[in-house]
């Protein structure tokens, strides 16, 4: 991650991964968000999550850059086009893909999102843009200095900071979302008897594609606050990948139909993952890539969950 | 005699490529209970089931009040007074009892308050159970909370598929005769029924066979014809 | 009662096993003369060819072991590139003759070596994936592929670093011909290891176990032993696929099979196995051959028309649209995939009257509705 100071002290093996994996926690909690609402709502695992948020990142990038015939225009304005791009793609994939197999095996429409992924990734990859390059920080757009303070010499930056929080109010709310609107209601109805709902007069068709707008909404925040240096950046495909499976990874240990599980969850794996990436080799020889031991063990913890209590920490059922 | 409130007129409908109701034809008084037997595949949950908006209509009308329901989503058929307790039962079984009947009135929230109060009258078990996960009641307990869902939206007609399904004698009595309270509160009733024991509260009997009506009468004239037992024995 | 034996009323003419005449076996091996040119023929025209050729063979043999996970266990795996990299690196590292050509024997053993640690190592995930219901079992297969990959395939002693780990092939199969004929063996044998398993009382066990789990295990049959078997199998002939792999590319490489080149590769497994029909062998070989020939089929089209630096450069992302179009249309539009196209003529070709309508098999069930993918 972000760490400034290259000496080895002592502290730094504690202070590094806790930083580190709080902002890489926060970012898997806020992909896990939206896996969690899909799942609860479709019980489906949606590969295509992580390319609502590249798309949203893309877009915001193009708008925040002016890149072509694409209209310069001030940062938040721009990532709110982003939000809103990754909300629409959100949206067309529920009418195209997801409505024609809403009665088909869910396995099915796992399979659809990773068709759905592939092809954002296409048309992401075929867009005349400089594809490694990353979207600017917030702090960056306001003019102000990047990083909050320093613990021990490791900093902590601004835009971790931001996730943290955004992550935590986004829990919340989804929560609360669920718990006391009605149409939160309504979602948990539909996913339990779309039939019964049916008969009680709610319209499907409208929840479930106010479902999907909700998580291309979580998708596309994810994405603009992620999609920045040191390590993010708005290439295709960003998301995708290692970082949505470690997200699953997240959602399942703090429960894949728990909200606040999201949170939990998130922060728990980003923790996990950095710890196993620091400087200590546990296992000698395992070290050869970089990410293998945190890949390692982040996987551990996800079959341990299956195995032990598949409803992980804070889930109701399975 | 009462003016219609529901009439269905060579009602056609079916499942896939499967038709099941052949032209079915009949009306219902407002006021009144009507009961439909038949066996298995006769098509009485699909009528009902039609008439509620979950089944496309296929051929014929099926008239509320004098305007033509086809083609309408079930939420506009909500709106306009027509409720169904499904098949099966069909509550939502990780929420609440309470929020089961809340959601009974997704299309009329101002009526909520009201017939929940006039629900937990009919069905006082539902009230000290209204924190509990529907999916752990009983099944007679299931079967209230379903009627009491579907009357939650203060439906002019309600219609109720197969209520004695699962349940012990005792129980089924028992639901009989708060449906029969239902009716005389003012709401007219379809009710589909395996059960003879309904015969009693029946202002209207109809007996269907394969996709058709082979009785359309008073439910005393039932009894005496005995075309039930031929419905039912072929 | 009769005197004579009555037809049973009802008795359905058309299902009664129609005998094909000398004429019809005929007619159906002259059909089989250009399917023979394609596979013969045609890869014989330049080493170009029958590299790309090879490369088709070993795609047809993981869509076959993916064929082989979904119809043994109702499952799908998102992490198929796993066991290929795992028969192409146990197969390179025990031949280890450097860049000398091993003899036959070293290099048969090598082979088989990969098959049986890629079987191995599918075991172990068939033990834990027994204990995980539905969809959380596509994660963790996902998981393992990756995991896998990039753990293992990255143990410096074992990949050779930079460099690789050689594989060089024996002399009787440096020609690329000669090479190619052996990988079409190969997937001859994972068709024939198949076909075998499935007429057995395995096969019929596997039927039961599919159309009714609840009740194939009421009725004595070891539900969790045909679903390892089920693992092994598919885990087998990847593994076998990735020892054909290691010597076509003559060396292993990790960067081949981790992180985002591994990740891409199980997509497109995952594209081809649905493509392809779930359930249906001909499908999937026909599917594996279109994607493994993806890039040479367009790289030629573009060639021509003058697009070629344009597709070049995007080429990945071009191949993920068709890739991604191929598998939504399939999945939303014709869920039976190529398989159910093809069956017609499969049919045909194993002796049944020509028919365009089939109570087709585990294909459309699996995607269609039926219970036959566990979710």
């Amino acid at each position: 991650m972000h760490v400034v100071a290259d000496t080895f002290s002592p502290q730094l093996h504690l202070v590094t991964p806790l930083i580190s994996g709080l902002a890489d926690g926060a970012a898997y909690g806020l992909f896990g968000l939206g896996l969690v609402l899909l799942y609860k709502s479709n019980r489906i695992f949606n590969f295509a999550q992580g390319e609502f948020a590249t798309v949203a990142a893309i877009v915001a990038f193009l708008f925040d850059r002016g890149v072509g015939w694409v209209p310069k225009v001030p940062y938040f304005i721009a990532i709110t086009f982003g939000v809103l791009a990754a909300v629409l793609v959100a949206m067309a994939t529920e009418r195209l893909v997801i409505r024609p197999l809403f009665h088909r095996p869910r396995v099915v429409l796992v399979v659809a999102t990773v068709g759905v992924a592939l092809f954002l990734v296409g048309v992401e990859g075929l867009l005349p843009y400089p594809q490694t390059a990353s979207l600017r920080t917030i702090s960056d757009a306001l003019g102000v200095r990047s990083y909050l303070t320093q613990v021990d010499g490791v900093v902590v930056l601004d835009q971790d900071v931001a996730k943290l929080i955004v992550l935590a109010v986004l829990a919340v709310l989804a929560f609360l979302f669920f718990r006391y609107t009605h149409t939160g209601t309504a979602i948990l109805a539909v996913s339990q008897d779309a039939t019964a709902a049916r008969v009680v007069g709610i319209s499907v068709e409208r929840v479930s594609m106010a479902t999907w707008a909700i998580a291309g909404f979580l998708g596309g925040v994810a994405g603009v606050l992620l999609a920045v240096p040191p390590s993010g950046s708005v290439t295709p495909g960003a998301f995708t990948g290692l970082t949505l499976v470690v997200a699953f990874s997240a959602a399942v240990l703090g429960g894949m139909t728990s909200l606040p599980g999201a949170f939990v969850g998130g922060i728990l794996i980003g923790l996990i993952n950095a710890f196993a990436n620091a400087d200590h080799s546990f296992v000698p020889g395992l070290n050869s890539l970089p990410t293998s031991q945190a890949e390692v063990a982040v996987a551990l913890v996800l079959l341990l969950v299956l195995l032990v209590r598949p409803r992980g920490l804070l889930g109701r059922e399975a | 005699m009462t003016a219609a409130l529901l009439e269905v007129e060579d009602l056609r409908a079916g499942y896939g490529s499967v038709p099941v109701l052949q032209g079915v034809s009949f009306s219902v008084a407002e006021g009144e209970t009507a009961v439909m037997f038949g066996l298995n595949g006769a098509g009485k949950s699909t009528t009902v089931n039609t008439i509620a908006g979950l089944l496309k209509t296929w051929g014929g009308q099926v008239r509320f009040d004098g305007s033509p329901l086809t083609g309408l989503s079930t939420t506009e058929i909500v709106k306009r007074g027509i409720s169904l307790s499904p098949e099966g039962r069909r509550v939502f079984p990780q929420l609440s009892v309470r929020t089961n009947l809340e959601l009974g009135s997704w299309t009329r929230r101002s009526v909520q308050k009201e017939q929940m109060a006039k629900v937990f009258s009919y069905f006082p078990r539902l009230e000290e159970r209204v924190d509990q996960l529907a999916g752990t009641l009983s099944g007679g307990e299931q079967q209230m909370l379903a009627i009491g869902r579907a009357l939650m939206s203060k439906p002019r007609l309600l219609l109720i598929d197969e209520a004695s399904l699962g349940l012990s004698p005792k129980l089924t009595q028992t639901v009989f005769q708060v449906v029969d309270q239902i009716n005389d509160d003012g709401t007219t009733v379809v009710i589909v029924e395996q059960n003879v024991g309904v015969l009693p509260y029946a202002d209207q009997a109809l007996v269907m066979q394969k996709g058709t009506i082979t009785f359309d009468g008073r439910g005393s004239d039932l009894h005496e014809t005995g075309d039930l037992r031929a419905a039912y024995l072929g | 009662m009769a005197a004579q034996t009555e037809v049973l009323a009802g008795f359905d003419h058309a299902h009664r096993p129609a005998r094909v005449s000398m004429r019809g076996w005929l007619i159906r091996g002259l059909a089989l003369l250009p399917v023979l040119a394609l596979v013969f023929v045609l890869p014989a025209q330049s080493d170009d060819w029958t590299n790309d050729a090879i490369y088709a063979a070993i795609f047809a043999m993981v869509g076959l072991s993916m064929n082989v996970l979904v119809g043994y266990t109702g499952q799908i795996s998102l992490g198929q590139q796993a066991f290929l990299g795992i028969g192409a690196l146990t197969a390179a590292n025990v031949v280890n003759t450097g860049t000398n050509a091993p003899d036959p024997f070293t290099f048969a053993i090598g082979i088989v070596a990969g098959v049986l640690v890629s079987a191995g190592a599918a075991a172990v995930l068939g033990a834990i994936a027994l204990r995980i219901r539905g969809l959380y079992l596509a994660l963790v297969t996902l998981v393992f592929g990756s995991v896998t990959a990039d753990a293992i395939f990255t143990i410096s002693s074992l990949n050779g670093q930079d460099a690789g780990v050689p594989a060089y092939r024996p002399t009787s199969l440096q020609g690329n011909f000669a090479f190619y004929v052996f990988a079409l063996a190969m997937v001859a044998i994972c068709i024939y290891v198949d076909v075998w398993i499935r007429r057995s009382k395995v096969g019929r066990g596997l039927i039961a176990l599919r159309d009714n789990e609840l009740v194939a295990s009421a009725f004595g049959i070891n539900v969790l032993g045909y679903k390892l078997l089920g693992f092994v199998v598919s885990g087998a002939m990847a593994g076998l696929a990735g020892g054909v792999y290691a010597f076509w590319s003559q060396e292993f490489s990790d960067k081949n099979f981790t992180s985002s080149a591994g990740f891409s590769l199980a997509l497109i497994f995952v594209v081809m196995a649905v493509v392809g029909g779930l359930g249906s062998r001909a499908g999937v070989i026909a599917a594996a051959s279109f994607f493994a020939l993806i890039d040479p089929l367009f790289t030629g089209f573009a060639h021509h028309t003058g697009w070629l630096n344009w597709y070049t450069d995007h080429k990945a992302y071009i191949q993920n649209l068709v890739g991604a179009v191929l598998l939504l249309q399939t999945v939303i539009f014709n869920p039976g995939g190529l398989g159910q196209v093809l069956r017609p003529f499969t049919r045909w070709f194993s002796g049944k009257p020509f028919s365009l309508h089939d109570a087709g098999d585990a294909a459309g069930a699996a995607l269609g509705g039926g219970d036959s993918v566990r979710a």
